[in-house]
């Protein structure tokens, strides 16, 4: 039998949506109207900013894709369930692409819809005060500079492959577990490098004079890394699918 | 259908549950997996179904490692745990997302099954109904996949006393020769009259896999007065309100009903002398 098969994918998804048809919708409707009631008060206010208001759409986008992509997988979440799931007839690949689809497709596309409608309704609902200029400005970040976006948009990737990971290796309360990961790691490599720099400061002078002399010889393009922060996003995104691949093909009951 | 050979497994390293299991299972027969609570007949239906890898031996199902959850052998069996998860969903959109995977599911015969159980809203959400009622649904949807291999493990728990005969009555009319039914229970008396081949499992062993046709060829079952038999014809006996139950090896090819609750009870408490019976060497073979 074959490895892929696009019904089955497609069985696996109408499942999913099947099943969870209510939560979804609960969820869609409640970031809509959290949306709509932001974008109602920022762009009527006549006190507004547009750079916080910019801010506060990114920041609230953000933390819904990641904790929209960490929840979305909960079929291992129990006993029962997670014997439904690991017999239902699909290869471990199949479920896998699933999650991915599920995760990198349906959440950005139900943000993005979620963010459009509620700024946009937020927008045309009459105020007599009503900004155009701010408005205007919320739906021109658009717009802003492509390669930042690529940026922006790999880092999502790769957060929400983490949270596919996590969802799939946790099973219980992969958000709250995967953030206290992050924040070890960060918290281990900010200790890691200040004390490394500082140590290299304070004890090796020489090491520092080097280094700060030969900048401009080494002095890396913006460009060179971009492309390597990317290249590292990609392969860290694949690395994560791959490791959700795998962790759901050992999974035992 | 299923052939587990030398496994080992143990949930770790130190606590090995199963060491050299050795079992075949055959095409159109109900088996009834017996055992005591702990014994390990869950699990050893989760190794059948490739939901636990053993550490040591191949577990084959419809020809297949059954380690590699393969979808076309997934689509061939169904497993009903003891509890079954059921999402916040109406029976029919139930059946709607999950029957597209059985290829043999058959909507009618659910339909059917459904109305026997004297559930007849399709409507009603399941994780609304009691226990009793969602194994009703689950049981009818199990049956209506027309599996070839159904393992279902302890499947009339929470079933009353007029569906347990029910669950009897359906499962005996809708298995056919393809099929292969393996009941894991230690309730044994809801089992009577309906399997017809026991394994009886004990602290990861194997201590009887046979047809019940032969288990009555070498075995009788009688209430007798101590006087009227030899002591070494005795594998087990006990108490009854009305004289004394026994197990006798049977030598002279008499009939008689196969006691289940008995013969559990003599595997149990006399291991070696059913070993002894039913030839230790092959235990595990219906070659």
């Amino acid at each position: 039998m074959r490895n892929i098969s696009i019904k089955r994918i497609g069985l696996l998804l109408s499942k999913f949506f099947i099943d969870n048809r209510r939560t979804e919708l609960i969820r869609i409707i409640t970031g809509f109207a959290v949306v709509l009631f932001v974008s109602y008060c920022s762009l009527h206010s006549p006190v507004v900013v547009v750079s916080d208001t910019l801010a506060m759409f990114f920041g609230i986008a953000l933390i819904l894709i990641i904790g929209w992509s960490a929840s979305i997988f909960t079929s291992l979440k129990n006993k029962d369930k997670a014997i439904q799931y690991l017999l239902l007839p699909a290869t471990t690949l199949e479920k896998t692409i699933t999650n991915i689809l599920l995760v990198h497709v349906y959440v950005p596309v139900a943000v993005f819809v979620i963010f459009a409608g509620g700024i946009l309704l937020g927008y045309v609902l009459p105020s007599p005060i009503a900004d155009k200029y701010t408005a205007d400005l919320c739906f021109n970040f658009l717009q802003d500079d492509a390669a930042d976006k690529v940026g922006t948009f790999l880092t999502i990737l790769f957060c929400q492959s983490t949270m596919l990971f996590a969802s799939v290796y946790f099973k219980k309360r992969a958000l709250l577990k995967a953030v206290a990961v992050y924040a070890v790691v960060i918290c281990v490599e900010a200790i890691i490098v200040v004390s490394v720099f500082l140590g290299l400061l304070t004890h090796f002078n020489f090491i520092g004079e080097k280094v700060v002399s030969g900048c401009g010889d080494f002095n890396l393009q913006y460009a060179t890394y971009e492309l390597c922060r990317n290249i590292l996003l990609v392969a860290g995104t694949v690395l994560f699918w791959v490791l959700s691949y795998f962790r759901l093909r050992e999974t035992e009951v | 259908m299923i052939d587990l050979q030398e496994i080992k497994f143990g949930y770790s390293k130190k606590r090995v549950l199963f060491k050299d299991l050795n079992i075949r299972l055959k095409a159109g027969h109900i088996y009834g997996l017996l055992g005591k609570n702990g014994a390990g007949k869950t699990t050893l239906l989760k190794i059948m179904s490739g939901l636990c890898f053993p550490q040591c031996g191949v577990p084959t199902i419809l020809g297949q490692n059954a380690v590699r959850r393969a979808p076309d052998v997934l689509s061939k069996i169904f497993f009903l745990g003891e509890e079954y998860f059921v999402p916040h969903l109406k029976i029919k959109d139930y059946v709607r997302s999950l029957s597209p995977f059985y290829l043999d599911f058959n909507y009618s015969q659910f339909e059917h099954y459904l109305k026997t159980f004297e559930i007849e809203d399709t409507k009603t959400y399941l994780d609304k109904l009691s226990f009793g009622q969602k194994k009703k649904v689950v049981i009818s949807f199990a049956l209506a996949t027309n599996a070839q291999i159904l393992m279902m493990d302890e499947p009339t728990n929470g079933l009353d006393i007029p569906s347990k005969s029910i669950f009897r009555q359906l499962l005996a009319a809708s298995v056919s020769e393809e099929q292969l039914v393996i009941i894991s229970t230690h309730q044994v008396r809801d089992l009577h009259s309906l399997i017809d081949a026991v394994v009886i499992l004990d602290n990861g062993e194997i201590v009887l896999n046979e047809f019940t046709e032969k288990i009555t060829q070498k075995l009788q079952f009688v209430r007798f007065n101590e006087q009227q038999c030899t002591k070494e014809d005795i594998v087990y006996q006990q108490d009854d309100l009305n004289g004394i139950l026994a197990v006798l090896q049977n030598r002279n090819n008499l009939e008689s009903k196969l006691d289940l609750e008995l013969l559990f009870n003599a595997a149990m408490f006399n291991k070696e002398a059913i070993n002894n019976i039913f030839n230790p060497k092959n235990i595990e073979n219906h070659a």
